[in-house]
């Protein structure tokens, strides 16, 4: 008895020191995550909602993960994950990964190099319409010369050749996806029944109502400390809200300001802020919706574009939308990648500016409430929003009330999100109010606002921003392995598009996540708070089964 | 002043050609109830013609949206902000006004819809009728909001001169139904045979005949009807498919509210209690016109 | 009798046929294609879009196409719903028996506490308790449905938490319940809901009902009852109760659009996962197929109802039946 009581003190001790042998303290239990939707489809190569995402992270490995600093030039900071170590060939247009032998599927079978091939190759199938595939062009192919080592080929050194590798792909078991046709996957049985090599194995789902994973007691990594998690799905967020303030659940990930004071009245609730990737903004349509071709009747006009930005209180906006929980943003980036100077040159806030700029365009006052027109045309477009989102909604009526002021009339359209993004993929609206959550690497502004993103039918620039100025300053950046020169090159180009107001540039939120007492979460990464998950923990005097 | 007027009806009470109207009017206002409902809803629908002048902000109006926002109810804003910083007491009486509108002018519609539809079947009789009644029966089993469901998300965002018009359209139904029993009813009983007898044209007939008897029962169903309509507006406004923003309506004054009902109270609360106290007046109204109906018929 | 219930029956039947062809008109009389937004979808399987093209027959000509429609919906073909992936009468047929279970307790609940406040209201008539009571319901009558939902949950969960927040089960623990502690989730979640809707039909109900007793009550056979000496709660009892039986009736068949009316916003506020909450999220989601399958579901259960209603009054009246 007492040398039991020893070994606990000794334990305990270990236990301050951050080990993970503490017995009793942090094993076991289940965390509960509220949230307002069902997952997309739980394929990651195809994973387009965020509750989809941390599944998919939970039940899915990459070959290596990136660090929490998110640096993403060369494998500085990436960890370990079903290759145990890698290789880089003398002329750095190769990376060769050895698979960790022990690592197998959650059905049994081992994890080899032919399904690294397979997940490249079937990500980049057009068939299969994956977002992911546009930012693997660099990736020329995958080579296995034997079952535990998968080579990938580049076409050209570049810094992010790594992380190109490694973050857009979770490996997807070949045994179970290479019978059914890319097409299908979406709608096949397999999607429903997840198979991955992550710490946590798929359980269930129950659409509209849960998704439960639980630890992979056998996994090559070890256990983790939790034995379930369970997404407790509200149809919408004042519901999954409602869920965590009354301890229903344990965690909520999109706590906003007005939520935090409730959450202080809660002796058992705790409210964590952590650096977020995310922006948003207000983004105009510079081509007519009803011809492409066309530039668009108000939006294709420099002058007027950047007097609607002058005519919008940004700061006083995100100071009413967010409290302390936003900053402005910047441009079309976030202040948290190295290579963004925070103090980038803004249009300012000058309503009579803005007023003498749309007269001088011959957008004159000229109906009994104040509204303009031009040669007939009133100066009025819709502005989109999804309904979902609280926020987005809050910020469309205050740019609502705020360009009324300037005499030019909005319409707020809530759409669904998904007939939102529809809207938007074919072009088809004239304003709206988007958020983009980038990756680790401000690359994904090419896509997003560069020519290319433009262009292409899946590409994500929706407005039809096109500077060639822009896009080279971009390349030009993205090509610098020198920090400094590629932060010179990130400031010219993001004053560019700035100066250009394709975009109202919103807010840069600082999520806050809530979470009961009882649960122990670790360090939230900037791009996905979940990724740690298999390290959270709960007290075991307050388990759930 | 009740007094007076029960003794001026005691008075008038045998003089002959008195109007259906008037003393439909003081059969009604014999009850107290009536009488409050009455002062009440007068007193709502003078608010809603006044808004302008009675409402203390401009209803849209953002005047400081981090100072004001989301306050509680005070002196200087009886009906707290929204988080728009909006005064809800303006929006409140501005939402008088649209509701109440949009009510009236909803209801109008289905007036027109339901009397011509009832008393064509009803007069035409035989297999029009016939077939009019299939199609009404077939429209009388579309729960309203359900009818109002399928064409919103046909013709979304409507604007709200169209709104009216989908909830006049959807609200007819029951009334034509009304119209064409009596209008069968009337056709064979003795005064209009009478009428038709001594020579008198159609028209003189549905005119001087037909019409007058059918005004109690679509009074009734027009007071009732304006209840319903403005309760299916705020319904529909409060799932965000009504009214637009900025516009104020009862219903999109809850929804503003909607996501934080526990911290924002007074936007549930407010803009509810003028709601029911409207739609129990028009009830309480509608009721008092059936019975006066029943009592003489 | 059984002349009377084929004549209802076909009655019914030619009233959703009629159903049918509203719900064809919604869809053609829609500005632009309301399945554009599927047909250009690129996530969107071919599969799919030849299904859907191939139901509507969206390059035939009109007439035809209501043909195919209406046969099509003959076969309980109800098409394809856009936003959950499955065909929609697979999406409502799972989300039915919730609504129905909603509303049959509210129906049952409604009609016993109606009956009952119109039966205390008629005993002491004229009395402080009646017209306290008839304010009650017409206070009730008169509240919207969603507003007096929201007030009900921000009371019972938030206020004074002891009701669970939306939803029909525990969503976490609900799979590891044995049956006991299920059936206990099952109800814990549906009381709220249940409750909220039985007491905002219940006003209407006292109030139709109330009239109705005091219809029966100066009749001749409650005269000879009084003579005969029997007290008035007897006489209400026995006579004034069963003669106005017809009414509660009549009214059941009555009382199903607003019920299902109500059932829909107390869905969508309580996260009951029910028809109505399924047709109002197809909505923001323009979900077209889904949202006309449930006007066309809605109006057969309304005619389903009153066709209910219509043959117990024939069996609780013998002089309908042998008509």
């Amino acid at each position: 008895m007492k040398r039991l009581a020893l070994l606990c003190a000794l334990a305990l001790l270990a236990g301050c020191t951050g080990s993970d042998s503490t017995p009793g303290v942090k094993s076991g239990g289940t965390l509960t995550i509220s949230t307002g939707g069902d997952p997309d489809v739980l394929i990651p190569s195809l994973v387009s909602t965020v509750q989809a995402a941390q599944m998919a992270d939970l039940i899915y490995d990459r070959l290596a993960e990136i660090g929490d600093s998110l640096n993403i030039v060369n494998d500085g900071g990436f960890t370990p994950r079903l290759a145990d170590r890698w290789a880089w060939s003398p002329d750095s247009l190769s990376i060769a990964f050895h698979i960790n032998p022990r690592a197998k599927w959650h059905d049994g079978q081992p994890v080899r190099s032919g399904d690294v091939r397979f997940t490249v190759q079937s990500t980049r199938d057009s068939t299969l319409g994956s977002p992911v595939a546009a930012l693997l062009t660099n990736i020329d192919s995958v080579s296995t010369p034997d079952s535990a080592t998968a080579v990938f080929w580049f076409h050209k050194r570049t810094p992010q050749q790594f992380y190109d590798a490694t973050y857009q792909m979770p490996i997807m078991p070949e045994h179970i996806w290479k019978g059914i046709a890319p097409a299908a996957w979406r709608a096949s049985d397999a999607a429903r029944h997840p198979i991955g090599s992550g710490r946590f194995r798929f359980v269930r789902w129950t659409p509209r109502t849960s998704v439960e994973v639980a630890a992979d007691t056998n996994n090559y990594r070890g256990a983790p400390k939790l034995d379930r998690v369970v997404w407790s799905i509200a149809p919408d967020f004042p519901t999954a809200l409602t869920r965590f303030l009354t301890a229903e659940t344990d965690f909520f990930e999109v706590l906003r300001p007005e939520n935090i004071a409730e959450v202080a009245k809660h002796p058992n609730l705790r409210a964590q802020t952590y650096r977020g990737l995310s922006y948003l903004f207000a983004q105009f349509n510079l081509r007519d919706p009803a011809n492409r071709a066309k530039p668009h009747p108000i939006f294709g006009n420099r002058e007027l574009r950047r007097a609607l930005t002058m005519a919008t209180d940004r700061v006083t906006m995100v100071r009413s939308v967010y409290d302390t929980l936003a900053l402005p943003a910047l441009g079309p980036t976030v202040r948290a990648y190295a290579t963004t100077d925070p103090n980038l040159a803004q249009i300012p806030f000058d309503l009579p500016r803005a007023r003498q700029i749309l007269d001088s365009l011959g957008w004159r006052i000229t109906s009994a409430d104040g509204m303009r027109s031009r040669n007939g045309r009133p100066l009025r477009f819709t502005l989109s929003v999804p309904s979902t989102s609280k926020v987005r909604v809050g910020l469309a009526v205050l740019i609502q009330e705020q360009l009324r002021q300037a005499g030019v009339k909005v319409d707020v359209e809530k759409l669904d999100f998904p007939v939102l993004v529809e809207k938007e993929r074919k072009r088809a609206f004239d304003a709206a109010i988007g958020q983009w959550n980038p990756q680790p690497s401000p690359g994904s502004v090419r896509g997003s606002w560069g020519t290319a993103g433009s262009r292409s039918s899946s590409g994500n620039n929706y407005g039809s921003y096109e500077n060639p100025v822009f896009d080279a300053y971009v390349d030009s950046a993205l090509a610098s392995f020198d920090p400094s020169a590629g932060k010179a090159y990130f400031t010219k180009a993001y004053d560019t598009i700035i100066q250009d107001a394709p975009a109202i540039w919103l807010a840069e939120p600082r999520p806050t996540v809530g979470y009961n007492a009882r649960v122990h979460p670790a360090p939230m990464r900037s791009d996905a708070w979940w990724a740690h998950i298999p390290d959270w923990w709960v007290s075991a005097s307050q388990k759930t089964p | 002043m009740p007094g007076q007027i029960q003794d001026s009806a005691i008075v008038s009470a045998p003089r002959l050609r008195e109007s259906a109207f008037a003393l439909g009017l003081r059969r009604i206002l014999r009850r107290p109830s009536s009488r409050a409902a009455l002062v009440i809803l007068a007193t709502i629908v003078l608010i809603g013609l006044l808004a302008p002048f009675i409402a203390p902000y401009d209803p849209a109006a953002q005047p400081d949206i981090v100072g004001l926002k989301s306050l509680g109810p005070s002196l200087a804003h009886p009906f707290g902000t929204d988080p728009y910083s909006r005064d809800v007491l303006s929006r409140v009486i501005y939402g008088a006004r649209l509701s109440l509108a949009i009510g009236f002018l909803a209801t109008l519609v289905s007036l027109t819809f339901g009397v011509a539809y009832g008393a064509i079947a009803g007069y035409a009789g035989g297999l029009v009728d016939a077939v009019m009644m299939r199609v009404l029966d077939a429209f009388l089993a579309i729960p309203r909001l359900l009818l109002l469901l399928g064409i919103l998300v046909a013709w979304p965002q409507p604007s709200v001169g169209s709104l009216i018009l989908f909830l006049g359209l959807t609200g007819w139904f029951g009334l034509s139904r009304i119209v064409r029993g009596q209008v069968l009813a009337l056709k064979h009983a003795e005064f209009i045979t009478a009428a038709q007898a001594l020579g008198a044209s159609r028209r003189r007939i549905v005119s001087r005949h037909l019409l007058p008897n059918l005004i109690s029962p679509i009074v009734v169903a027009a007071t009732v009807g304006v209840a319903h309509v403005i309760v299916l507006e705020a319904g529909l406004s409060y799932l965000g498919i009504g009214v637009p923003q900025p516009v104020a309506s009862w219903g999109n004054i809850i929804q503003d509210g909607a996501d934080q009902v526990a911290t924002l109270w007074w936007m549930s609360l407010f803009p509810g209690l003028f709601m029911v106290l409207t739609v129990m007046t028009l009830n309480i109204l509608g009721e008092a016109l059936r019975d006066a109906h029943d009592r003489r018929s | 009798m059984i002349r009377f219930l084929a004549r209802r029956l076909a009655q019914a039947a030619v009233i959703v046929a009629f159903v049918g062809a509203i719900s064809f008109a919604l869809i053609h009389l829609a500005p632009g294609d309301p399945f554009s937004a599927v047909m250009d979808n690129p996530n969107v399987n071919e599969s799919v879009r030849q299904t859907l093209r191939a139901q509507y027959g969206l390059d035939k000509p009109l007439p035809e196409q209501f043909v195919r429609y209406i046969g099509q919906l003959g076969r309980g073909d109800l098409g394809w719903s856009f936003s959950h992936d499955r065909p929609v009468l697979e999406v409502l047929g799972s989300a039915l028996p919730n609504t129905l279970l909603l509303m049959s307790v509210a129906l049952v609940g409604s009609f016993l506490l109606g009956i009952l406040i119109a039966l205390i209201q008629v005993a002491r008539r004229g009395s402080l308790v009646d017209h306290t009571l008839s304010g009650l319901t017409l206070v009730l009558f008169s509240m919207p449905d969603f507003w007096f939902a929201i007030l009900a949950l921000l009371a019972f969960t938030y206020w004074l938490p002891i009701f669970p927040v939306g939803g029909a089960v525990d969503a976490v623990m609900h799979e590891y319940m044995d049956l006991g502690a299920r059936i206990v989730d099952r109800l814990r979640h549906l009381t709220l809901p249940a409750l909220t809707l039985t007491v905002l039909a219940a006003g209407g109900v006292a109030r139709y009902q109330r009239a109705a007793l005091l219809d029966v009550l100066p009749a001749d056979y409650i005269r000879t009852a009084r003579l005969k000496g029997l007290t008035e709660r007897e006489i209400l009892r026995r006579h004034a109760l069963r003669n106005a039986l017809l009414p509660i009736i009549s009214l059941i068949g009555l009382s199903f659009p607003a019920l299902l009316t109500g059932a829909f916003f107390i869905e969508k506020i309580f996260a009951w996962p029910g028809m109505g909450l399924a047709v109002v999220s197809a909505i923001s989601s323009r979900d077209y197929p889904l949202v006309v399958g449930g006007v066309i579901i809605g109006s057969i259960m309304v005619t389903l109802g009153s066709l209910l209603a219509d043959l117990l009054y024939a069996w609780a009246d013998p002089r309908l039946r042998d008509r």
